[in-house]
């Protein structure tokens, strides 16, 4: 063995060696930071796309995949939870509930889809390989279980819907057609739901 | 085609002109023997004659020259043929539109119904293709028009994109690699990579900066995937850099330069770099490099000129690789 070739594949494995721990929880740490930044909406042009896009490609690439793909989803749903506790401190007044309910979905969608674009290489490698949740299935799902389908939400939404619902010849407002297309989101079950119980007599 | 006068070994009786893809033969008198043939002319691959013959019509044949060319690359002709009598009163009979597979003089003529006299006989070709005997379609010996134009407009394009990028004409973004700066533009980049789409769509640092600072790559290297980009790149520089190509291919997600990374690793597999390349084929899921490594390795025997770097190399390998490889000795060495 010359000492030039064991030297090229000594040194070429070392790239390939699975990534050490305390590498991988970096990595980890600066998606999952930067998904509470993006939900915060504070300072997002601080946050650098190609620097947290390497971040999770090379976790995945050297088989973190699993690690990044749960850390993310804690991280998520963590800022979900936050957003449903914030919801039950405002009024009960329909109008302001829906809006803010509303306005709350599309901060999810738009920051579902920034965390999607930055765990993009997950999504397409380590997704699809292991037959997990997209990250936009996984952002529909995490809104559905733990904002409107949990406990205090989903009466509220109900009888907002009630309330707020136009008489059969009008045409909806915006306010509720957003509602509808968000439980349109959610899938069918849902979205039933929510409107044969809305107009069921009480 | 340029021009040409046929030369006439008959004192110009039988003189034909052609331009382009048009002959045109004045044909005086048909003469005693009722049959003229004119001189050969040449219009595509082949040499042509056009002759007249007179019975109870007048017939115009149309046919190549009999030989070589003739029999084995018959010509497939689209074409049609003008009989016009200077008169008085001058006439003309104009041919429908003729597509003829032309081997021998048997095999097209044209019945003209018409007194004698001063004739001319004009042929034009709209098209001749090569007949084949298999399957595949004949082929137009010229050049399709729109696949002609075609190929000017990507000529040209990329003429434009080396000058953006070697000029930086209009550049929009800033790459910073690990040890220079280099100029580009926001839409090819987002254009050629979805990556880079996303980078510039969402409120993070690089749409308002208009800036990336790509750290896991040099400036050499990061200038070969910009030339590969804008369609600039030179053989060396490909070949020079098409381990940090293939990296970079992907990790922004571009197929076309992964599959053109592959295809030329895969053209110098030796015993020195098959290891390097099995990983390499592993870590970026390149099937056809990794059989060709397996296939190197097992089925050409060289795994016993890396049996020294074979051991380091599974200290090291990924459980997955080395269960494929383990696969791929019992497919290779299976008893007959």
């Amino acid at each position: 063995m010359t000492p030039s070739r064991h030297y090229r594949i000594q040194s070429y494995c070392f790239n390939g060696v699975p990534m050490d721990a305390a590498t991988a929880a970096g990595n980890c740490k600066a998606v999952t930071d930067a998904i509470r930044d993006i939900y915060a909406q504070e300072d997002m042009g601080s946050l650098v796309f190609e620097e947290l896009y390497r971040c999770a490609y090379n976790l995945v690439l050297h088989g973190q995949g699993e690690l990044l793909y749960t850390e993310m989803e804690k991280a998520m749903a963590a800022e979900v939870e936050g957003i449903r506790g914030s919801l039950s401190a405002v009024a009960d007044d329909s109008g302001e509930f829906l809006q803010e309910l509303l306005s709350k979905w599309h901060l999810h969608t738009k920051a579902v889809a920034a965390i999607r674009d930055i765990v993009k290489y997950m999504d397409r490698m380590f997704v699809v390989a292991n037959g997990k949740a997209s990250v936009h299935d996984l952002g529909v799902k995490i809104w559905r279980d733990s904002v409107v389908c949990s406990g205090d939400v989903m009466p509220r939404l109900v009888e907002a819907v009630r309330r707020e619902r136009p008489a059969a010849e009008e045409p909806a407002g915006d306010v509720m057609a957003g509602v509808d297309k968000m439980l349109a989101e959610l899938g069918d079950e849902v979205h039933r739901g929510v409107m044969d119980a809305s107009s069921a007599d009480e | 085609m340029s021009l040409g006068l046929s030369a006439s070994m008959s004192g110009g009786e039988n003189r034909l002109e052609t331009i382009s893809r048009l002959a045109q033969w004045r044909v005086d008198t048909i003469g005693p023997c009722s049959y003229r043939r004119s001189d050969a002319f040449k219009i595509g691959i082949w040499n042509w004659y056009l002759s007249v013959e007179k019975g109870r019509s007048i017939n115009v044949r149309l046919f190549p020259e009999p030989g070589r060319v003739a029999k084995e690359r018959p010509p497939l002709a689209r074409f049609l043929l003008r009989a016009s009598w200077a008169g008085p009163p001058r006439r003309s009979f104009t041919s429908p539109v003729h597509e003829h597979l032309l081997r021998n003089s048997e095999d097209f003529f044209w019945p003209i119904e018409m007194s004698l006299g001063r004739l001319t006989i004009d042929v034009e070709f709209l098209d001749l293709k090569i007949a084949t005997n298999n399957a595949k379609s004949p082929v137009s010996i010229w050049p399709n028009e729109s696949m002609a134009l075609q190929n000017i407009a990507s000529k040209s394009t990329l003429g434009l994109l080396s000058r953006m990028l070697t000029e930086s004409i209009h550049a929009d973004v800033t790459i910073n690699t690990t040890d220079g700066v280099l100029k580009a533009h926001k839409a090819i980049l987002a254009a050629c990579s979805p990556v880079f789409e996303s980078m510039f769509l969402h409120d993070l640092k690089e749409k308002e900066s208009s800036t990336i600072n790509i750290s896991d790559m040099c400036l050499e290297s990061c200038s070969a995937l910009l030339g590969f980009i804008y369609g600039a790149i030179k053989q060396d520089q490909f070949w020079k850099h098409r381990l940090s190509l293939l990296a970079a291919a992907n990790k922004y997600s571009i197929s076309d330069i992964k599959d053109c990374c592959e295809e030329s690793l895969l053209e110098d597999i030796t015993s020195s770099n098959v290891l390097e390349r099995l990983h390499v084929a592993w870590l970026y899921q390149l099937e056809k490099l990794k059989k060709g490594c397996l296939t190197y390795l097992f089925v050409f025997g060289k795994i016993y000129d890396v049996r020294d770097e074979i051991n380091s190399f599974f200290q090291h390998a990924d459980r997955e690789l080395m269960l494929e490889m383990f696969q791929e000795v019992l497919t290779a060495w299976k008893p007959i």
